[in-house]
């Protein structure tokens, strides 16, 4: 050591030393304890996963962590138990072994035991000391604390669960095969009994038929790369996570507090998360599908034949003629008839009927289709109230099918129009029936047109996804404008991500469109009223905030796609 | 295909993100320096590291009417 200021030292030599510990028992324990905390946390520093650890965080941990002799023979975790803490082997040799197969020997510096530990499995080997060991028992809590303190200790915990463990598949989930239009072959698993849907590639098929709960990643890659001739953990271990956090593979899900640790750092991901729970509420009834099949059977599917959609056409063919027809004549009819409190006890039912109208279509296509509806109900979403049905059963169904579902809803909605238009035209022409069917058309088609939108959730956006066989359109192109746009535009080439490119920066512009058709609404409408009631710069302040909120709501629920 | 060869990768490509992102810039070259002896067919697999596919879990599709 050289001193690069001048200093004072004091010096206490080693007979002194001696002496001092010798008279104080105490402080030569105390020396003892703090020298062997500072032994653990460099070697827990030389250990994989503990690496990242900053020199503090560690000699926190080096601290909390019990020591454990183990004598040679002796079973220190048992394959079936449960178990709360995942063991460091300081010194000796241990054995691995699993169904009386021997799987590792493990020497000085490994961990194991880390799967019971992040995960509500029970322990899935047992290890067996081949010699006197040394370990140190790591505890949940104390793993908890390691993972707080913003290194990427629990990330490499579960790589190193994902490296060692053998996933297998959740038993009772179906798979269903179907060609896409790009002559790909796509494979759709669902789980009955949540229901719950996954979306596997031909490679990841491959992996799946593989999930045997005898293979690890290791030799899931090594057969991956045979098949495919690609080098390929990532991906493969991509995949497994995937499945693993959509609930499709048994066990070795990540315990609530693990995940919760895991993604602590990211507190705007948890608020965008709250958020959504408020603005798409839904009140879900569940067990509609009995009801639904017994209807569709005992009636419903004549309208699902030939004759019967025929039928069906020429009603929404001919009333949409009859009502652009006579639009230029019929608001002069409604007139008188705007102020009678009898038009809106009218038409208040017949929009709760058309809403009716409009999910019976959605749903008994499903059962045209023999998928099944597990529930529908009523909810708001971001702007406004809705209703809905829960078609995901046609995710097993081609991309026909799957748009005919999604655009009924709004062919349903267009019969009952042409049939309120037919009524206007049979009906006396000043009359209020005439006036409320006349409306009751109008307020269907603005809706129909409403709910086409593909930039917004609603039928239009499903039918898009469908089309360009996208699935997750609106979550896959935030993410992609947010992650991978960067690297693309320094590469020159979008590699396939033209759709996501377009349908994200037509979503943005919508936002911009959206706010400004919002202020210029409540500039022709509601600033002259309010400035009555306010003054002016009152009332043309609201206007402004009327702008950002729906600007703010818009790019929110977008920013609410990268919170997952 | 050498078992313990690619199998030694798998593990540095699980626990080493030094060794991940130099096998994705220079897969021969983070083999070489990991000690790893390939054969041909082993090497030109590791030159093409990783693909993107398209699994995924499928959202709930909710068939919403605005009212």
């Amino acid at each position: 050591m050289t001193a690069t200021t001048t200093l004072v030292t004091l010096t206490l030599n080693a007979a002194a030393f001696d002496r001092l510990l010798a008279s104080n028992p105490n402080l030569k324990a105390a020396l003892e304890e703090n020298a062997e905390i500072l032994r653990i946390a460099k070697f827990l520093k030389q250990a994989t996963p503990f690496t990242a650890l900053d020199a503090a965080p560690a000699r926190r941990l080096a601290a909390r962590l019990q020591r454990l002799q183990a004598e040679a023979g002796a079973a220190i975790v048992t394959e079936g138990q449960a178990g709360d803490a995942c063991y460091l082997l300081r010194r000796g040799r241990v054995e691995v072994a699993a169904e009386g197969r021997t799987l590792a020997a493990l020497e000085a510096g490994a961990v194991f035991g880390e799967a019971a530990l992040l995960t509500e499995a029970p322990r899935n080997a047992t290890v067996r000391a081949l010699e006197p060991c040394e370990l140190l028992v790591m505890r949940r809590r104390d793993l908890l604390e390691a993972m707080g303190s913003g290194t990427d200790v629990g990330s490499r915990m579960v790589g190193l669960l994902r490296l060692r463990e053998r996933p297998a598949r959740k038993p009772g989930v179906v798979a269903q095969e179907r060609a896409t239009a790009d002559h790909d072959v796509i494979v759709t698993l669902k789980d009955p009994a949540r229901p719950a849907y996954f979306r596997l590639s031909r490679q990841g098929w491959f992996l799946w038929q593989k999930l045997d709960g005898r293979r690890t990643l290791r030799e899931l890659t090594l057969e991956f790369m045979a098949a495919f001739k690609v080098f390929a953990p990532q991906t493969v271990s991509d995949v497994l996570i995937s499945l693993s956090e959509a609930g499709f593979l048994d066990g070795g899900r990540l315990r609530g507090d693990i995940l919760h640790s895991l993604s602590r750092a990211s507190w705007w991901q948890a608020a965008l998360i709250r958020v959504r729970r408020v603005m798409e509420w839904r009140l879900s009834l569940h067990g509609l599908d009995p009801v639904l099949t017994r209807l569709y059977r005992d009636g419903v599917c004549r309208l699902y034949t030939r004759t019967g959609q025929a039928a069906l056409a020429v009603i929404a063919a001919a009333g949409l003629l009859v009502f652009a027809a006579g639009a230029s004549s019929a608001r002069a009819a409604l007139a008188g008839h705007w102020s009678n409190p009898t038009l809106w006890f009218i038409l208040i039912p017949a929009a709760i009927a058309g809403v009716l109208i409009h999910e019976s279509g959605h749903a008994f296509t499903v059962k045209a289709f023999g998928r099944e509806v597990p529930s529908g109900g009523v909810g708001w979403y971001w702007f406004g109230p809705i209703a809905f049905v829960d078609t995901s059963d046609m995710w097993l169904a081609g991309r026909g099918p799957r748009i005919a579902v999604s655009l009924a809803g709004l062919y349903a909605q267009a019969i009952l129009a042409g049939l309120a238009a037919l009524a206007c035209r049979l009906l006396p022409p000043a009359s209020l029936l005439a006036a409320a069917s006349w409306i009751f058309a109008l307020g269907l088609y603005a809706t129909a047109l409403f709910n086409l939108n593909p930039l917004l959730e609603y039928d239009g956006y499903y039918a898009l996804e469908d089309l360009l066989e996208r699935p997750n359109l609106r979550r896959r192109s935030v993410r992609w404008l947010a992650r991978d746009l960067p690297r693309a535009l320094r590469a020159g080439r979008l590699d396939g991500h033209g759709a996501e490119l377009a349908y994200g920066l037509l979503a943005l512009t919508y936002t911009a469109a959206a706010s400004a058709l919002a202020g210029m609404l409540y500039r022709m409408f509601a600033l002259g009223p309010l400035s009555q009631v306010l003054s002016f710069r009152a009332a043309d302040a609201l206007g402004w905030a009327v702008v950002a909120g729906v600007a703010f709501i818009s790019l929110l629920s977008l920013a609410q796609e990268l919170a997952g | 295909m050498s078992y313990e060869a690619v199998g030694k990768l798998v593990d540095l490509w699980m626990s080493d993100p030094g060794f991940r992102a130099q096998a994705k810039k220079d897969p021969r070259a983070a083999a070489r320096k990991a000690g790893v002896e390939l054969n041909d067919e082993e090497l030109t697999a590791l030159s093409s590291v990783d693909l993107s596919l398209s699994d995924e879990q499928l959202q709930a599709r909710i068939s919403k009417f605005f009212s």
